[in-house]
């Protein structure tokens, strides 16, 4: 939201924030005693689980006021919305996040070195770092020298 | 007296060689690091601390302090040159850096940058020296009901300081408390919020979780992000104005003393310690509208007090286990895991401690001097690399980072669930700090609060009884109803 106010986006984060508070709370109280009620394991989460049923509500309010002003002006103000399609390409979001994921999964089944040979030339290439050649260079090179680094210098056990 | 001597054996102490290669070469890493657009002072510190857990206390201690000094200053390289800062703590001497660039004024731009670093490096180190005992001391007669209410004041100032409306850093601050709450709780080890998974019974580990936030986190912006910056041309002729710098000592004082004190504050860091004195030199200039035009002030302004923040920083983190900035809280889990106890307590169980921290830092300031006006005239082939090449290392640098902690796999899908928690939190405007201290400050405002209640018995009148928690209670009440009707303003516009 531009100029620092609230608006549609922080609906959403309130109601989550909403959410999240009432389940705390609901949890927090699930918890036994084990002693007396001031040091229950529970008492810590239920204040916080409270605080952020106040900072919810202190949150929907303007932003639900605000997003009724959002529809009437759009013009005047730009939306997280739009500023995150004109800055931000999803569909490279998309791929990263998949290859990560694909990345930790892997090591399951590969060795650290593949794996992470694998994972930044592939980056590398998907992004146009450079030649193919260079690429492949530059991914060995690197891979090769953090696993030494790390599993043969620092002793770390790769995973 | 005991002060000057216990510098002398922390002098001695750190100037072993393996120290001192390691500091020197950590300090060059970090001003690359730091001059890098996307790789933060933050990111270096947390993959440092992952990757140095193996060894031993003074060399890990030395490579942290060494990124941390260089990082912090190696920011203001691609803001000159590029007016893209390289770490958010540089985004101010871009304003001036830069038109300075273009004015063919490069070299000493960066020039003025570095000697402006190297003092408020210094200043920030003398004070800490000075400051730290004295609020060490000031610490012991702190109760359960003060160490919780300085946990809840420094994650609300520091939502305050870091977020364009307040009561988004405050909401970010609280989720941290939220998080900290997984796992075995202190008092009676029952497990919280584990849903039958064993491996949160430890709770979130703060390293993965910070190498989430802020690396991973980066990676996915870095990549996703459809803005490029474009290098100037190459750096010619003189680059530190002696004169200039000998002229100006009434700013770098200022400015040295707005960055330490801000660094003082929880949690809130480098950045503001920055924009404050830029905005204070510019204000109280006698040419303000010289400034963001090309105006060496402003640069002094920024970059002294952004690295006087650094000793500002370590203060409370010394004396009270509270970390003054984010990169300061990896500092502090770095101490720990190193089994240091940061705290009142400190200058008992580990007095050569803080001195060793104080040697390291004023050498880590001369060889950021000596090596950032070396690497400058290099600068401007080191910011061409590519964020494709980059950005994909340090993503396997921050996979290593996590899970060198603990040996565990599960940290590192810990430190993805977090790197797009830090990507969404950055889109949608919540800053990421108050997050971390959150989480570090969680277990102190759990098992105070609850031991605070316990000692009265369910009363909350030792709160506004005792002096120390009363003022406390008083400025937490004052941020919170001035920032309300801030809020309510701004809304009504």
């Amino acid at each position: 939201m531009s100029e620092g106010k609230l608006g549609l986006t922080d609906v959403v984060v309130g109601a989550v924030l909403l959410l999240i508070g009432i389940l705390m709370v609901v949890y927090a109280q699930q918890m036994p005693l084990m002693g007396p009620k001031y040091v229950a394991p529970g008492m810590f989460p239920t204040v916080i689980g409270m605080i952020l049923l106040l900072l919810s509500a202190l949150l929907l309010v303007p932003s639900i006021k605000n997003v009724h002003t959002l529809v009437i002006s759009k013009t005047k103000r730009e939306s997280v919305l739009e500023i995150w399609k004109r800055d931000t390409d999803f569909k490279k979001l998309l791929f990263l996040v998949t290859v990560l994921v694909v990345y930790l999964i892997s090591f399951s089944y590969v060795s650290y070195f593949i794996a992470s040979l694998l994972f930044i030339g592939l980056l590398m290439f998907a992004f146009k770092a450079s030649t193919v050649i260079k690429t492949i260079i530059i991914a060995l090179v690197t891979t090769g020298a953090i696993t030494y680094l790390f599993g043969t210098l620092f002793r770390i056990p790769l995973p | 007296m005991t002060g000057i001597i216990g510098l002398i054996e922390g002098f001695r102490s750190v100037l072993s060689p393996l120290v001192l290669l390691t500091l020197g070469f950590s300090t060059v890493v970090g001003i690359i690091i730091g001059a890098l657009p996307g790789l933060t002072a933050t990111m270096g510190v947390s993959l440092l601390v992952g990757l140095t857990y193996g060894l031993p206390t003074d060399v890990a201690i030395a490579a942290i302090m060494g990124m941390y000094v260089g990082a912090i200053y190696g920011g203001s390289q691609s803001a000159i040159l590029m007016n893209i800062p390289g770490t958010p703590s540089a985004a101010a001497t871009a304003l001036d850096g830069h038109p300075l660039a273009l004015q063919g004024k490069g070299a000493e731009a960066i020039g003025t940058a570095t000697a402006a670093s190297f003092i408020g490096t210094l200043f920030g180190t003398i004070c800490l020296a000075m400051i730290t005992p004295l609020l060490a001391n000031i610490a012991l007669r702190f109760g359960a009901w003060e160490y919780f209410l300085l946990a809840l004041f420094g994650i609300m100032i520091c939502g305050n300081l870091t977020a364009q409306v307040p009561i988004k850093g405050w909401i970010v601050g609280v989720l941290g408390l939220a998080i900290s709450t997984i796992g075995q709780e202190e008092m009676y080890g029952y497990s919280r919020f584990i849903f039958g998974n064993l491996s949160l019974m430890g709770g979130i580990s703060l390293i993965p979780a910070m190498v989430g936030l802020f690396g991973i986190s980066e990676v996915l912006y870095s990549l996703s992000s459809r803005n490029a910056g474009k290098v100037v041309g190459d750096i010619k002729g003189k680059l530190i104005n002696l004169r200039y710098i000998t002229k100006n000592w009434a700013l770098i004082l200022r400015s040295g003393i707005i960055g330490t004190v801000i660094g003082i504050i929880p949690g809130v860091g480098e950045d503001v310690a920055a924009w404050v004195s830029y905005d204070t030199a510019k204000r109280t200039s006698k040419s303000k509208i010289a400034f963001g035009t090309g105006n060496m002030d402003g640069i002094v302004a920024s970059e002294t007090a952004n690295n006087a923040c650094i000793g500002g920083a370590l203060i409370p983190l010394l004396s009270l286990a509270i970390p003054g900035s984010a990169v300061a809280a990896v500092v502090l889990g770095a101490i720990w895991l190193h089994g240091v106890r940061p705290g009142p307590l400190l200058f008992f169980e580990s007095p050569g401690f803080i001195y060793e921290m104080i040697a390291m830092l004023i050498l880590a300031s001369i060889f950021m001097l000596i090596f950032g006006l070396l690497i400058s005239r290099l600068s401007v082939k080191i910011l061409s690399v590519k964020s494709a090449i980059l950005m994909p290392i340090v993503a396997a640098l921050c996979v290593i980072g996590a899970y060198s902690i603990n040996i565990r796999v599960f940290d590192i899908w810990v430190m993805l669930a977090f790197g797009l928690l830090g990507f969404v939190l950055r889109l949608t405007g919540y800053p990421a700090a108050p997050m971390t201290l959150g989480i570090i400050l969680g277990p102190m405002a759990d098992s105070n609060l609850r031991r605070a209640l316990h000692i009265a018995d369910g009363s909350l009148l030792p709160f506004v009884t005792r002096p120390i928690s009363l003022m406390l209670v008083a400025a937490i009440l004052a941020l919170i109803v001035s920032n309300l009707l801030k809020t309510r303003k701004k809304n009504a516009e």
